[in-house]
């Protein structure tokens, strides 16, 4: 039924535009009418005032409180469902065996689950007894561990781990490593990631080069002619914006010619598929609403490309600079008064609020800053917010916002920051499996870690602890 | 079967097959946003869990009824909202002290606190009336378009905006007074 404004007491309003603010301020109204309001504001003090301390408080209600289930929360949910619930339905959507072909399939089933079993425990995925137990970094105790001192030791550990257990096509079996088919081109090209920082910093190539060279093939060779690389899916733009990506940082450095045509489809592809608005989705598709954390990538490719001297792909490149600029003008909508941006838009986060600050910092320091003037104030609160976030997402493991956070502080480099960098430093030191064939890995324990698996795990964890030598050269 | 990269829609007609992976993956992506929804809403850590629990058995009976006709969070938050409405008739009618009677209490003791008294933004969302601070929690921390939450609290447009102006208004005046 439907309810009445006029239950409510209703106090009048000053201005017949006043009511329109909190819809202003939340990205409400339609654009003729956000065009009235903006030309009222310059006639009435009153509104203008009233806008400051709506946005203020808007600002100020985002703090606090943004709280996480207990673990297995999931578990203790579906304990409640009667098992026959999902038995019963899965009857009734396939054939009814007879029952001499129930009994046959049980028994294949039965062996099957015993060698699956069997194969995982050689192979697959489950965290090893002796592995680490992973615990939040701020319950970490910083005494009798590894110190950062260990950190190359670890770091060549891990790609040792990588580049054995690379196949020899050059992509990782992310299945394999407990991480979901579809998006192998990514994961791969985050593993590669790490051996590029790796070679940059000793002057040379980790393996020879074999692992890189070989990883570099395969995503090359995973290009269709749209310029695509991997599956059309929906999240195909983590595959390809990372592919991009890494193609970009490795030719920044090498200058390898054979790259230059696949980067300049993989652009296009980017150009062709960036919304109206300047951002991206998870689909070409104009009507989807464009969100934060899929666009990082492909406005990370563009705005390396746009710094790097690559003739076709530099910054006079047609289209280029433009189509940077439209997608850093979208993510700048996105972000709140202190910087933090949004899922779709201000103040929405349906997946929490400290993994997207985290990438918006990254794209702040290593991409924005450069780009625009950011005012000094505006500037302060985003800091002072980076560091809110960072102690809220460092309560978890949380690779992917690690990552990403890590460089940001790194960026930021005030002592409190430094300390935080540390610390998370120092947690990834001490949770490296030292066991069997998962010795030199990271445990796949986030909420990212059933689709990118061991691998998207480890991949980032390295590349997590090669933050001084690889920051600075994404910073110049 | 890992389902991470499935949208919500796409995860619900598996649901309504009643595929355990795919009701998982719902629970994981939005079990956080739906706590701080209970949370922000005026119930203790417990509570919320349990509303957040319950909102998802009722997914699950539901699931069924459901069409993709407008977005999921839009059926999502139409059951969160019910089970919230629901614990708060049985609170009042049991006049028990624990778990969402609690909300009703600390939203009692707001609404009687003395300026000068401290009052943070969760004691000052408490005092709003249930109509307004639905609006600004589905709102500011839920992320919700106003279009949406029109169809979750079942009220027009119009109305969903100027309860936002009014409930802001009034946090503001609360959060005034008592931090004097």
């Amino acid at each position: 039924m439907k309810q009445n404004w006029s239950e409510e007491n209703n106090p009048k309003s000053s201005c017949l535009y006043e009511r329109d603010i909190p819809a202003y301020c939340q990205g409400e109204l339609s654009p003729p009418a956000v065009r009235r309001i903006e030309e009222h504001f310059n006639h009435c003090a009153i509104c203008r005032n009233e806008l400051k301390e709506t946005g203020a408080l808007l600002a100020k209600m985002k703090s606090g409180l943004d709280e996480s289930v207990r673990r297995n929360f999931a578990a203790r949910i579906l304990q409640k469902i009667p098992p026959e619930e999902w038995e019963e339905s899965s009857g009734k959507t396939s054939a009814q065996p007879g029952r001499f072909v129930k009994i046959v399939l049980s028994a294949a089933g039965l062996l099957l689950i015993i060698s699956s079993l069997w194969l995982i425990g050689r192979l697959n995925n489950k965290q090893d007894s002796n592995a680490p137990v992973l615990k939040p970094v701020n319950q970490f105790v910083q005494t009798d561990e590894k110190n950062y001192a260990d950190s190359q030791e670890v770091i060549k550990s891990a790609l040792n781990w990588l580049s054995q257990t690379q196949e020899p096509a050059g992509y990782w079996d992310t299945v394999k490593w407990g991480g979901q088919k579809k998006y192998e081109v990514g994961l791969t090209g985050l593993a590669l990631f790490s051996f590029i920082a790796q070679s940059q910093k000793n002057q040379g190539n980790f393996n020879d080069g074999t692992t890189l060279q070989n990883g570099l093939a395969f995503l090359i060779q995973q290009q269709n002619r749209t310029g695509l690389f991997g599956p059309d899916f929906a999240g195909a733009m983590y595959n390809h914006g990372i592919a991009t990506t890494v193609l970009l940082e490795y030719y920044s450095l090498n200058q390898e010619e054979k790259l230059r045509m696949p980067i300049q489809k993989a652009l296009s592809y980017i150009k062709e598929t960036q919304k109206p608005s300047g951002g991206w989705g998870y689909t070409a598709d104009v009507r989807e609403s464009p969100n934060t954390v899929i666009s990082f990538w492909p406005l990370q490719a563009l705005s390396l490309a746009s710094k790097s001297r690559l003739g076709g792909t530099g910054p006079d490149w047609p289209g280029l600079k433009p189509s940077l600029e439209r997608g850093f003008n979208w993510f700048r909508q996105t972000c709140d008064l202190k910087g933090k941006p949004g899922y779709h838009r201000p103040f929405e986060f349906p997946y929490g609020s400290e993994t997207l600050m985290a990438v918006g910092a990254f794209n702040y320091f290593y991409n924005m800053e450069n780009q625009f003037a950011i005012p000094d104030e505006a500037s302060r609160s985003f800091r002072e917010e980076l560091y809110q976030e960072a102690n809220q997402l460092t309560g978890g493991i949380n690779y992917y916002g690690w990552y990403f956070l890590t460089y940001a502080l790194y960026a930021e480099n005030s002592p409190r920051a430094r300390q935080k960098k540390d610390e998370i430093i120092n947690t990834l030191i001490n949770t490296q499996n030292q066991t069997a064939i998962y010795a030199g890995s990271w445990e796949p324990a986030d909420r990212w870690g059933e689709i990118g698996g061991r691998v998207y795990a480890t991949a980032l964890a390295a590349l997590t602890l090669e933050v001084e030598s690889r920051a600075p050269r994404l910073l110049q | 079967m890992n389902l991470a990269g499935f949208n919500d829609f796409e995860l619900m007609v598996l649901v309504k097959r009643s595929e355990r992976s795919a009701f998982t993956e719902l629970i994981h992506r939005y079990e956080r946003p739906l706590l701080n929804f209970f949370r922000r809403m005026g119930a203790d850590i417990h509570s919320a869990e349990d509303g957040v629990q319950e909102t998802f058995i009722r997914l699950f009976n539901y699931r069924k009824e459901y069409q993709p006709k407008a977005r999921f969070t839009t059926f999502l938050y139409t059951l969160a909202r019910h089970v919230w409405s629901d614990e708060i008739r049985r609170a009042k009618r049991k006049s028990k002290t624990t778990g969402f009677t609690d909300t009703l209490e600390v939203v009692q003791k707001t609404n009687s606190l003395e300026p000068g008294e401290r009052l943070d933004i969760q004691a000052a969302l408490n005092g709003l009336s249930e109509k307004l601070r639905s609006v600004i929690v589905l709102s500011i921390y839920q992320g919700l378009n106003y279009q949406e939450i029109a169809a979750i609290l079942d009220i027009p447009l119009g109305t969903v905006k100027s309860r936002a102006w009014l409930a802001l208004r009034q946090l503001r005046e609360r959060l005034k007074v008592y931090s004097k």
